[in-house]
Formats: C-alpha cells, sequence, structure tokens
C-alpha cells in the first residue's frame, strides 16, 4: 500500500506541474459607475502596452473581475489603458433565432477614443474603481448596417 | 489426496496489489491516449490548413491574385452603383477546384446568388443554397465539436466551417477609413483582389487564414462559413455577414464575449490548448500563441493606424501579422 501512496503523490505532482502556463499576472476587480449609477453588462478591457489585453463584464452592481485567458484571472502588470463599452453584436442562438445587441451608451472618449488608463501593480490585489460621466459623443460607425 | 491448498493460490494481499499496481498503469496511461488524440486532431486540423494554402498559392499560379474575401459588390439588389447586391460568394467558394472539390465548384452557378433558391440551370435540380450545405470535412477543425449545418442570415442549415480569412487588423468591415482595413481579402467595393507582390511585409510575416472556434460563448456562435454568407434580406444580394468569412486582429484569441470581448465571433480561435493555428502567406501552417504580443493601441489616434512615429510601440505583433504593407519588423513568434 506505500507503493500506492508514491504513485498517487507523483501523479499529483505531475498533474501540479500542468498549470496554465504564460506570463505573471495581478487580480484586477473594482466597480463602473456612470453619473453615480451602477453600470451593467458593460464590457472592461485593459490593454497593455505590450501584451494580451485582459477584459471582463460587468454584473448588475457595476462590479467586475478581470479574466486574461482561460482559467487565468487578472491582467498583466504596468500601465494599462482601459476601454469601458457597452456595445454588442446581435447574436445567433441554438435556435437559430436572432438576438438583438445592446447599443452603445458609454462616451467615446472612454472607449474609441479612450483617456483613461490604470497601472496594475504586480503581486497585489488591484481594485480599479472607474466612475464615468454619460456626456460626450458616443462613437461612431459600428451602427452601421453593412458593418458585419 | 493430500494437498496444500495455501500453497497453490494467492493472498488477497497479493491480489489487491497486483490490481492495485493495474489500476495506477492505466491511470497513469489514460490522460496520456487523450492527449494523442488530442495530437492526431490538431495535425488534422493543421493538414486541413496546409490544403488551404496550397490551393490559395494553386489559385494564384492560374489568375496571379487571391481571391476576393466577398463578392460584395453586384447587382442582385437593383442598382449596378450599389456598394452590395453582390452575389456574396467567399474566397472559400473560389478555391474548391483547388483542393479536388471541382465537381461541387462546377454544380454552382456564379450568376446567380448564393442564396437563390432556384435551380441552377432550367430543368436542373439542385440550387445555390442547397449546395451551401455541403459539408466538407476538410474545412472542418476535428477538435472542434460544432454543428455540421446551422442556419444564418439567408441561407437556411449552411454549412460550418472552422477557418476564415485575414480581413484587417482593426475590426469593421464596412466605413472609408482605409488605413482601419489593412489586411489580405476584403470586400469587393473596398478594393480589388491581392497578389503575392502586395504581401509587403513578407509572405511568411501574412497571415491569410485563421482557425476559429464554434462555441466562443454559450449563445455567442462564431459565424464561420465556407462558401458565402449573406444577411437575411429578402433575396437582394450581399449585405453583412462578411464577419462569418473573415476575422479580425483587433482582439486577442479565444477571447470570449463573458470576459469583455464585444466581437468573439470576429476573432480567432481554437479547440486546441493555448492558441490557434494560421496559414501564412507562404503556404505554412503555425501554430501561435494566444499570449503573443498584442496591442492595437495605435487606433486611438486614427490618422496613424500603424503608429510609425513612436516605431510601431502602439502596433501589436499579432496586428503586424494581419495586416500587409505595415513596414514594421517582425520579430519571432
Amino acid at each position: 500500500m506505500y507503493r500506492c501512496f508514491v504513485y498517487n503523490a507523483c501523479m499529483l505532482l505531475a498533474v501540479a506541474g500542468c498549470g496554465a502556463g504564460g506570463p505573471d499576472i495581478a487580480t484586477v476587480t473594482g466597480k463602473v459607475t456612470m453619473d453615480g449609477q451602477p453600470l451593467a453588462n458593460a464590457a472592461v478591457v485593459f490593454v497593455p502596452e505590450n501584451g494580451r489585453p485582459a477584459g471582463a463584464r460587468t454584473n448588475a452592481q457595476g462590479e467586475y473581475e478581470l479574466t486574461y485567458s482561460e482559467g487565468r484571472e487578472g491582467a498583466l502588470p504596468g500601465k494599462n489603458m482601459v476601454r469601458i463599452s457597452t456595445l454588442s453584436d446581435p447574436s445567433i442562438g441554438d435556435d437559430g433565432q436572432l438576438t438583438k445587441g445592446s447599443p452603445e451608451t458609454v462616451p467615446m472618449q472612454y472607449n474609441a477614443q479612450t483617456t483613461l488608463s490604470f497601472s496594475v501593480e504586480a503581486g497585489a490585489a488591484n481594485v480599479a474603481d472607474f466612475d464615468i460621466t454619460s456626456e460626450g459623443e458616443l462613437p461612431e460607425g459600428e451602427a452601421d448596417p453593412d458593418d458585419n | 489426496m493430500k494437498k496444500n491448498i495455501r500453497n497453490k493460490g494467492f493472498t488477497l494481499i497479493e491480489l489487491l496489489v497486483v490490481i492495485a499496481i493495474i489500476a495506477i498503469l492505466i491511470a497513469l496511461l489514460l490522460p496520456a491516449v487523450q492527449q494523442a488524440r488530442e495530437a492526431a486532431r490538431r495535425t488534422q486540423c493543421k493538414n486541413n490548413m496546409k490544403q488551404l494554402g496550397l490551393a490559395l498559392h494553386n489559385y494564384h499560379d492560374v489568375y496571379k491574385c487571391f481571391p476576393l474575401g466577398h463578392q460584395y459588390k453586384g447587382t442582385f439588389d437593383g442598382n449596378p452603383n450599389n456598394a452590395r447586391g453582390g452575389p456574396a460568394f467567399s474566397w472559400g467558394w473560389a478555391l474548391l477546384p483547388y483542393f479536388d472539390q471541382a465537381p461541387l465548384f462546377n454544380q454552382f452557378n456564379p450568376n446567380q446568388q448564393l442564396a437563390e433558391t432556384a435551380p441552377t440551370q432550367a430543368g436542373g435540380s439542385v440550387s445555390n443554397v442547397q449546395l451551401a450545405q455541403s459539408v466538407l470535412p476538410s474545412v472542418r477543425c476535428p477538435s472542434d465539436p460544432m454543428p455540421e449545418r446551422f442556419s444564418d442570415g439567408a441561407i437556411p442549415d449552411s454549412a460550418t466551417t472552422s477557418y476564415q480569412a485575414a480581413n484587417s487588423s482593426y475590426n469593421g468591415y464596412g466605413g472609408t477609413n482605409f488605413s482601419r482595413r489593412n489586411g489580405p481579402f476584403t470586400r469587393t467595393t473596398f478594393g480589388v483582389a491581392l497578389s503575392l507582390r502586395d504581401l509587403e511585409d513578407g509572405s511568411t510575416n501574412q497571415i491569410m487564414i485563421a482557425e476559429t472556434k464554434w462555441d466562443m460563448d454559450g449563445s455567442r456562435r462564431n459565424r464561420g462559413r465556407f462558401f458565402g454568407a449573406q444577411d437575411n434580406n429578402g433575396l437582394t444580394g450581399a449585405q453583412g455577414a462578411t464577419n462569418a468569412l473573415c476575422v479580425c486582429g483587433q482582439w486577442a484569441m479565444n477571447w470570449t464575449n463573458a470576459e469583455g470581448n464585444p466581437q468573439p465571433h470576429r476573432t480567432a480561435g481554437s479547440a486546441h490548448v493555448g492558441g490557434a493555428q494560421f496559414v501564412l502567406g507562404d503556404g505554412s501552417v503555425r501554430f501561435i500563441s494566444e499570449n503573443i504580443q498584442h496591442t492595437s493601441t495605435a487606433w486611438i489616434n486614427r490618422a496613424n493606424a500603424f503608429d510609425a512615429p513612436n516605431e510601431g510601440a502602439g502596433y501589436g505583433l499579432y496586428q503586424r501579422l494581419f495586416s500587409i504593407g505595415d513596414g514594421l519588423a517582425i520579430g519571432e513568434f
């Protein structure tokens, strides 16, 4: 039976060694409010200066937790440009029915022409809250029916 | 008739030990078998893409150019000057004769639109729509458990594919800003078919065809279609649906809607872990990691798509592979 334990221990080690690869990331959570109200179902995207972006969608309370890649929560450390957008395309469900997308309600200074940024600290649990206003021009072009 | 029973058999402990050892060996082997199966599927997918890469070059040998991404401009909506209304055939349809599918290609009638339900010839029994329902195993990744057919726009039960052409390093198929639409495959409306000499960064540094994943999210399908696509607009020719044929480089590979990607169906990805496979301009197929350097910040300044003044600092390696003629150096990938 001792042999059994040795084998199991070896296998556990082997499985643990197969964790998701990739660069070091740091967790980022936060809350998005627009005009003081929580912004639900908005995409929050962190675009680093060099590397894979991280993103998340806000829940009904406007809270989000960034995902880097499948099974990895967080974002690349360093300065990240932040985009916040509620735009989503129509989609086709299992039944083949078209579901309408949601329009953009966030002005372009927070997405297409964003001025938001956040510095993600390595090895820390980052909290990035954004309080934005609905004043400003909406991004153009995406509502074009030919643009799909 | 005296015999010693104890000396003939095994003890319970001995049996248990043997069984335990066998169980451990099987447990060690099973994951390896699963990995070998996935490796085989990945290799088959790579071979499928290699055939498309070779087909691209054979097509180029004949016509001295690559096929059009989406046959978009035309007359089926009644206006020859309209930007849309074309027959809606794709680059994939044009390649059919170059990977042993000439009989299927010859059945299509390119003078009708793809969504036409009338027979392709007078007295014929098959229509373009029925042909667009033909399932080709060689344009499907065996790792991706997607349906063989799925209704899309004007084409019911349209045959699906895992492979889509490279449209641009930035999101968007329409509009008039040409620096935003900078890839090798586009709509007829926005340009002529390209040839090898247009791949100014070198054909080895150019993504031509990308792998895509069907189920990027529970409800948001990747639209991948092979023969062509058009939105449901009452059979008046091509309108929209280019995202069923071509993908963009704006969004990172395998990035889902729940993770904040607004356009998962315009995004490359795969069912293989950690990245996706791509056909490059020289016909080779490469697996590229999803952690590839990726920065599409240059588009913030719309006059400066490739961030040339900063030597491309805001324009990532993944984007450089998607765009032709960005003039920026490409390192290891």
